[in-house]
Formats: C-alpha cells, sequence, structure tokens
C-alpha cells in the first residue's frame, strides 16, 4: 500500500516534472537538449509507475510474470534517456544527436532481445525469480547477462557525467546530481552482483523443481539474492526519490539560498546607507518623484539600488575626502574617510580647490565592489553607531 | 514684449505676471500659485496678491525668493530695460528649444540634445546648464578611428 | 512621445523591454561592459562610443547624446567600475526605451545666448515633466540589468550547457 503510494507519488512528481519543462521549452535557446530532459523525466514517470507493486499485479494478472519484463524494459530505457540528457548536455546538438543515433540500435536489440528470450515457451513456470532456472534454460540466462550487462554499462556512462556536471552545479542541483550517481553505482553493483548470481547458478548447475519455495524473497535482505533482487533495487528506488526530489526542487533551493544571502547584504550595508544618504538625500528622488514604491520589489532589485544609492553619495561626498589613499586600503580607513568627509561637509567648510580623486573600491565587479561597502559598513558602524541612531531617527521621522 | 499695466506704467504684478505666463516647460502650462508658493517658501495667498498688484512694495527677500525660483535677476521686476532683456533671451531659448525638438532639427541644435543621469530631480536642478556639453565636444573633436571608444581594461586583480 | 498612462504599468513595462533586450544580447560571462557594448552595437546596428570625463561637483554623473550616425555615452571616470556600468546602462535605457534627449548648453553658449539669466531659468524652459518620469524609466532598467550582473557566475561552456538544459 505504502509502496504503491510512494511508487506513483514519485511518476507523479516526475510527470508534472516533465511537462513543466515541456512548457518551459516554448522559450529555451537549446529545444533537443529540453526535450532530452522532458523525455528524460517522462520515461522516470514510466518505470516508476510500472514497478509499483499494485502495477505489477496488474500486468502479472495479463501476461504470466509480464511485469518482470516490462518492468525491466522502462528501467533500461530510463538509464537509456538519462544517458541522452547527458549528451546533449555536454555537447551542442549537432553533435549530440548522431552520439544518440550510434547508441539507439544498441538500446532496440537489448529490448528485443529481452521480449524475445522471455515470450519463447518456457518448461518451467516462471515466477519472476530467474535464479535457479539458468541451467536448464539457456534463454533466460542470456536475458539475465544482456539486462545486466547493457544497464551496468549504460549506467557507468551516465554516472560518470552526472557526477562531472555535479561539481559545476549550485549546491541543491548537485546534492540531486551526485544522488543519482550513488543510485547509479548500486544499480551497477546490482547488475554486478545479478551476473555473479548467475555465475554461481550455471557453475554448481543448481535447478529448481515446481514448489521448490527457496527462490522466493520473502524479506528483502534475508539472503545475499534477496538483498541483490528485492533490497537493492529497494533501496536505490529510495535514493532514486531523493535524487529527483533535488533536481527538480534546486532552483527553489539555490534561489533561497541565493535570497538569504541578498537579505544578509541588505542588511549589512543599511548603516552605510542611511548615514550617506541622510546627507545627500537627492539621491533617493528617484523613485520618490515618479510616485513610485519600490518596497515591493524583490530583494535583488532592491539590493542593488541600495548599492547604487551609496555609491551615488560617497561620488557626491568626495570633494571632501581628505586627499591620499589609494584604492587598496582596508574597510576600516574608508570608514574613517568617510567619516571624515562628511564632518567636513556638513561643518559647511568650503569645497578643497583640487579635483576630486578617484573613488577607492576594488577593481572587480559589482560583487566584489558590494562586499566591499559591506566591510565598510561594518566598519563604519563600529566607529560611529551614534550618527547611525540619529540618522535612523531622522530618516523615520520623515518617512 | 511685457505687457503694461493699464495705466502704461511697468509694474512688479505686471513683471511677475509675465514670468509666470513665460518661464514654464515646454510641456505644461505655468507654475500654479501653488507650486511657485512651495518652491520659494512664501504663501499662495501672499503671492496671488503680489500677481494682482495689490502689494506694491514687497519686501526685498521676497523679491529675491521669486527671482532665484524663476531665475532672473531681481532687478527684473524694477527695471524695464533690463525686463526686456531678459525677455528677448527666454525667447532665445524658446526658439532654440522648439527648432531642437521638432522634426528636420539642423546639426547646430542636434549638438546640444542629452539625456543625463542627474541626481536631482526636482525641476530647479535640471542641469540644461552643464559642463558635461563641453567635455562632449572635447571627445567629439577627436577622430572617431582613433579615439578611444571603451572602457578601459580592468587592472589585474586577484579576483 | 510614449504616453504612459499609469505610473504601476512603469515597472512592468520596464522589465519587459529588459527581456527582451536580453533575449537578442545576451550579458558576456565573464562579465564585459566592452563586450556589452560591442553586441548591443551589432544589434542596434548603430556604433557606440563610450567617453570617460571627470564628475566635478554639481555635474550629471552621466549621458546620451545621439549623433547622426553613431551614439555617445559619457560615464564619470572617478568612481568604480560596477557603478560605472550602472550608468552606462542608464543611459543605454533612455536608448531603449526611446527617450527624447533634451536641449542641453554648455556654461559658454549659456552666457552667450542668455547672460541675464542663471541656471534655474533654462532648467524651467527646457526641462519638461516627462523627464521625471524617463529618468525613473533608465534608472530602472539600469538597476534591473546591474542585478543581473551581479548573478553572473564566471563558468565554462559545459557548465554553462548544463545550466542551459536543467534551468
Amino acid at each position: 500500500m505504502i509502496a504503491g503510494a510512494l511508487f506513483y507519488g514519485v511518476a507523479v512528481g516526475a510527470a508534472l516534472g516533465a511537462l513543466v519543462r515541456l512548457w518551459r521549452l516554448r522559450r529555451a535557446t537549446d529545444r533537443q537538449a529540453g526535450i532530452a530532459y522532458c523525455l528524460g523525466l517522462a520515461a522516470l514517470a514510466a518505470t516508476f509507475t510500472a514497478m509499483a507493486p499494485p502495477t505489477q499485479r496488474l500486468v502479472n494478472q495479463l501476461i504470466p510474470d509480464g511485469g518482470k519484463v516490462l518492468g525491466n524494459a522502462l528501467t533500461l530505457t530510463a538509464a537509456f534517456s538519462g544517458l541522452v540528457v547527458t549528451l546533449y548536455s555536454q555537447w551542442p546538438p549537432e553533435l549530440a544527436t548522431p552520439r544518440v543515433r550510434r547508441r539507439l540500435p544498441w538500446l532496440v536489440l537489448v529490448l528485443v532481445a529481452l521480449i524475445t528470450t522471455f515470450a519463447l515457451p518456457h518448461s518451467t513456470r516462471l515466477t519472476g525469480s530467474f535464479d535457479g532456472l539458468y541451467s536448464s534454460h539457456p534463454e533466460l540466462a542470456t536475458y539475465t547477462v544482456v539486462y545486466a550487462t547493457y544497464l551496468g554499462a549504460t549506467l557507468i556512462s551516465q554516472g560518470r557525467m552526472f557526477w562531472i556536471f555535479a561539481r559545476l552545479a549550485p549546491f541543491f542541483f548537485a546534492v540531486g546530481l551526485r544522488l543519482f550517481v550513488l543510485a547509479d553505482a548500486l544499480g551497477v553493483l546490482y547488475a554486478a552482483a545479478k551476473l555473479v548470481v548467475l555465475g554461481g547458478h550455471l557453475l554448481t548447475r543448481s535447478t529448481v523443481t515446481a514448489g521448490d519455495t527457496s527462490g522466493v524473497c520473502h524479506q528483502a535482505f534475508s539472503s545475499t539474492s534477496c538483498a541483490v533482487a528485492v533490497g537493492g533495487p529497494a533501496t536505490v528506488v529510495i535514493i532514486l526519490i531523493g535524487a529527483v526530489f533535488f533536481c527538480l526542487l534546486s532552483v527553489r533551493l539555490d534561489g533561497l539560498a541565493e535570497w538569504i544571502s541578498d537579505v544578509r547584504s541588505y542588511r549589512r550595508l543599511t548603516p552605510l546607507w542611511i548615514v550617506v544618504t541622510a546627507a545627500h538625500p537627492e539621491v533617493l528622488n528617484r523613485a520618490a518623484a515618479a510616485g513610485l514604491d519600490t518596497a515591493a520589489e524583490n530583494i535583488e532589485l532592491r539590493l542593488t539600488k541600495r548599492y547604487v544609492e551609496i555609491r551615488d553619495a560617497l561620488l557626491l561626498l568626495s570633494p571632501y575626502r581628505p586627499s591620499g589613499g589609494g584604492d587598496r586600503h582596508r574597510p576600516e580607513e574608508e570608514a574613517e574617510l568617510i567619516l571624515t568627509a562628511l564632518r567636513a561637509e556638513r561643518s559647511r567648510q568650503p569645497l578643497p580647490d583640487a579635483q576630486p580623486g578617484p573613488v577607492p573600491g576594488p577593481n572587480g565587479g559589482i560583487e566584489r565592489d558590494r562586499e566591499w561597502l559591506e566591510r565598510v559598513a561594518i566598519a563604519f558602524n563600529r566607529i560611529a553607531p551614534e550618527p547611525t541612531r540619529t540618522a535612523e531617527r531622522m530618516t523615520q521621522s520623515a518617512a | 514684449m511685457p505687457e503694461q499695466d493699464t495705466d502704461g506704467e511697468w509694474t512688479f504684478a505686471a513683471a511677475l505676471r509675465h514670468l509666470i505666463a513665460r518661464l514654464h516647460p515646454a510641456d505644461r502650462g505655468p507654475y500654479s500659485l501653488a507650486e511657485i508658493g512651495d518652491a520659494t517658501g512664501l504663501s499662495r495667498q501672499y503671492i496671488h496678491q503680489l500677481v494682482h498688484g495689490r502689494r506694491n512694495a514687497p519686501r526685498y527677500q521676497n523679491v529675491q525668493a521669486l527671482a532665484d525660483f524663476f531665475g532672473v535677476p531681481p532687478n527684473y521686476f524694477f527695471d524695464a530695460h533690463l525686463a526686456q532683456q531678459v525677455d528677448s533671451e527666454i525667447a532665445t531659448l524658446i526658439t532654440r528649444r522648439e527648432a531642437a525638438t521638432s522634426e528636420g532639427e539642423t546639426e547646430d541644435y542636434g549638438r546640444s540634445l542629452l539625456a543625463q543621469r542627474v541626481m536631482d530631480l526636482s525641476p530647479h536642478a535640471q542641469q540644461a546648464v552643464s559642463a558635461l556639453v563641453d567635455s562632449l565636444r572635447d571627445y567629439e573633436q577627436q577622430p572617431r578611428t582613433t579615439r578611444s571608444r571603451r572602457k578601459p581594461e580592468p587592472h589585474s586583480d586577484a579576483t | 512621445m510614449k504616453r504612459r498612462s499609469s505610473h504601476s504599468r512603469l515597472g512592468l513595462n520596464c522589465r519587459a523591454q529588459v527581456k527582451e533586450l536580453l533575449r537578442n544580447v545576451q550579458l558576456p560571462n565573464p562579465w564585459s561592459m566592452n563586450t556589452f557594448i560591442d553586441q548591443l552595437e551589432t544589434y542596434r546596428q548603430r556604433e557606440i562610443d563610450l567617453c570617460a570625463f571627470l564628475w566635478t561637483p554639481g555635474s550629471a554623473t552621466g549621458a546620451w547624446h545621439p549623433y547622426a550616425t553613431h551614439d555617445v555615452i559619457a560615464y564619470a571616470e572617478n568612481t568604480t567600475p560596477a557603478h560605472q556600468d550602472h550608468t552606462i546602462f542608464h543611459e543605454v535605457g533612455h536608448m531603449l526605451a526611446g527617450h527624447t534627449p533634451r536641449c542641453v548648453l554648455s556654461t559658454t553658449e549659456a552666457e552667450g545666448a542668455a547672460p541675464h539669466l542663471r541656471p534655474a531659468a533654462l532648467n524651467h524652459l527646457l526641462a519638461a515633466e516627462s523627464h521625471a518620469l524617463d529618468e525613473y524609466e533608465a534608472e530602472l532598467i539600469a538597476t534591473i540589468l546591474l542585478a543581473q550582473v551581479a548573478k553572473i557566475r564566471p563558468h565554462g561552456p559545459l557548465q554553462r550547457r548544463v545550466e542551459a538544459v536543467f534551468q
């Protein structure tokens, strides 16, 4: 019951993900890669649907033991589609498509082989586990070898690429990708174990007769072969659920992490912002003049606006800065210089004759400049808390 | 030509009326008395009295405030000859403004069309007179093929 | 001149304009204003020259001056590169939104044409009500663009492709 709900739940999640991706395709720059991602998610949804116990029971009623071959076929398709997604990510579409085309016949061949070996008449009734039947039924041995080899090879290729991507991805997406890698690794172990078990059975020429219940697993990890057949895949399914969860939600989660970081920067800049814009309120007039409420804007915009307002105010303040000090001095010195300039301006000292020098700041992009200003703001708050509080009161009373 | 009052004399009220009527941005009507009051700190009623000639000898600092707001010399209100000069200058600028924004502007007027990033958006700080015009003219003197057209590359900073 | 019916639509308008721009002119990664201007030139089929000037008290911080065949954008050289980028984006905003630049005189011209008038008079005559709205629009476009630049993480082609697929 729970297992069924879990499987179907993940299938629905993956299907919804596929639909969202499909909708986003309208604006995508790389359509083939987007389509590959959609199909990958759709294949995952189909696989989870097929592997759910209720579906298996239903299919087994229609075709004896059909649930196994359906599940296996869809698993291989899902593994292949994962590989296709990595190919379209790694290569531009014109180079990716030939690579996919080269690999597609192998999938088709393997699926045909599985269905054929399964459909051939067997002397014994199949019960889902082929263990013990290998010596007497070489076609089932073929089935297992083909399945395990193809699964292992595909998962190795796919897992390798996901590992490389994970190093480049933002945090939460990387978590999802690494879970995929873990699932792939366990899948490879599973495939290898299947081959080992098969080899073992062939060597010992063990057989199973009707009524022999030794091949039936009652508990997932009750024996080695059970661990391989049931426990292992169950673990992989749980990991896959986690992987899909993180990948699909990563945009939201990483967006959340960025939001938190932006809010922190915004708060850190506030003490400096209050004081320098109180000295030069005209830098704030833009929105006010147009009667627009900028408090409703998102945090990235408000943070950027605050940064620009600070830089504008510092530029207006620059004639009063004592000369000297290059653009590599420490934030504490910069805070001191700003304070000196503010005092000079407030006491209405005449503008010095010398032309204003360059405004110190890092040479890099806005990230570095903003981080620099954050450190200056922290230092400034330490040396001039009183003006900050006064200005804060002034700003609040004016608002 | 500045209107003259009913008895032909050049009065403060007539001068002020004339100024309000002429000196305003192109895309709106004259400044209202309330707006002038807000900008100068004088009350609306007081300005109303000035405009209608009910106060013929306003205090000098109020005259100064009005002159500062409009950007004319304070004696504009008292000296008919100066008023005439100021008026013709206003007319020159209005002509120039219309030529600059109409279709088929000449290269002369086209040379001084700028959109600036000014800090203060209040009307009196709009930077219609700007040192940037000179900087841009100097830049335009340099031949296009050899002058620097891009920002300097950043120094190799430890990023 | 464009007519804008309400202030609240201005914000949406600006965002739409930036989206449209970024569909056609991608922000270079790693960020470089020079490369961006090169790409913008190609998109608009009009050359853009960047001119550095020394900001002095009382001066504007930047300007856009369209000539017959090219545009010139002036930015203050005595501030940090990121701040300069914002100014340049502001002028690009004026360009994109199709604002009408207005008549500005140099101090010498003003002395010549109107020796008795002070700057306030010229501001009244040569300003326009719509300028405040134009300024806001250009400033919002600039802030949106700068916020996008802040999100650029420098990375190689593989990372870019991965992000394009998965995000």
